[in-house]
């Protein structure tokens, strides 16, 4: 099965990669800080991947999966205004990790509440 | 007030710039950093889709996991205030996210993956603008208060 889907791993980790350095180099252009921190929550991986499903597995699969990217931003906004306070606090290593908790208690509840 | 919300204030109070001189300065380990990040969470989203199904797989299309190594960048170079506003405009881009998923969620089927992604990336850049403007005008105005004049800010306060 691996050797089935590892074309389309790898076509995807390129994809998800050069958007996101394509988003870093965006958001190293901007000032203040503020205005720049927009882009840390840019859609880089969910185009790129969004496309290649697309393309490769079909229209309805790539819509099931932005139906479960709608709970999931829900969660990466908790997950930023948590990360701000985690990091000030626990530095940003840890906190920025710690904050992944965050995220998936709110995308995971939402998920059971309205997608399961 | 604190030192990061007069750090905000300060920030909404100055002018938007872009500076794509500021491109050179960046480091290519911090890019090759985010570029194995951003391939790392494209796997991980991919293997997760085929084994527990696409509609979680899609929920880590929207997995902080870029963030993390961002906020460390910044933290190392800048120091913890420039990592924590950033984390700060990142919750108004996530708002963003939410509109853009939403969008690529009701177009894919309906137009098409590319003009669906095309409206939907078009979705995520209005409203992350647009929220980030009316925040910093409401920041600036509440901060100046009404009728006042313009104050100046000093970051030194």
């Amino acid at each position: 099965m691996i050797t089935q889907v590892l074309p389309l791993l790898v076509v995807k980790a390129l994809a998800g990669g050069t958007m996101v350095v394509a988003f870093a180099l965006v958001a190293g252009m901007l000032k203040p800080k503020f205005f720049a921190g927009l882009v840390g929550a840019a859609p880089a991986v969910a185009t790129a991947s969004l496309l290649v499903i697309s393309f490769t597995r079909g229209s309805s699969k790539a819509t099931i999966n932005a139906s479960g990217m709608v709970v999931g931003a829900v969660g990466m906004v908790a997950y930023c205004l948590c990360a701000a306070w985690l990091v000030s606090r626990l530095g940003p290593r840890v906190g920025s990790v710690l904050g992944w908790g965050v995220w998936a208690g709110v995308a995971f509840g939402l998920y059971a509440v309205f997608l399961s | 007030m604190n030192g990061l919300a007069r750090r905000i204030v300060l920030e909404a109070g100055q002018k938007v710039e872009i500076d794509p001189g500021q491109v050179a300065r960046i480091a290519v380990s911090s890019l090759a950093l985010r570029f194995a990040f951003g391939a790392g969470i494209s796997v991980a989203a991919g293997l997760i889709g085929i084994f527990l199904g696409p509609k979680v797989g899609g929920l880590f299309l929207a997995f902080p996991a870029i963030l993390p190594a961002s906020l460390t960048l910044i933290a190392n170079k800048d120091g913890l205030r420039e990592a924590e506003i950033d984390s700060l405009g990142a919750t108004m881009g996530g708002v963003a996210l939410f509109a853009f998923a939403l969008i690529a969620a009701g177009g894919i089927a309906m137009v098409g993956a590319l003009p669906a992604l095309g409206a939907a990336l078009g979705a995520w850049v209005v409203v992350a603008l647009a929220l980030y403007f009316l925040v910093a005008l409401i920041i600036r105005r509440w901060t100046r208060g009404p009728g006042s004049p313009p104050q100046p800010l000093d970051a030194t306060r």
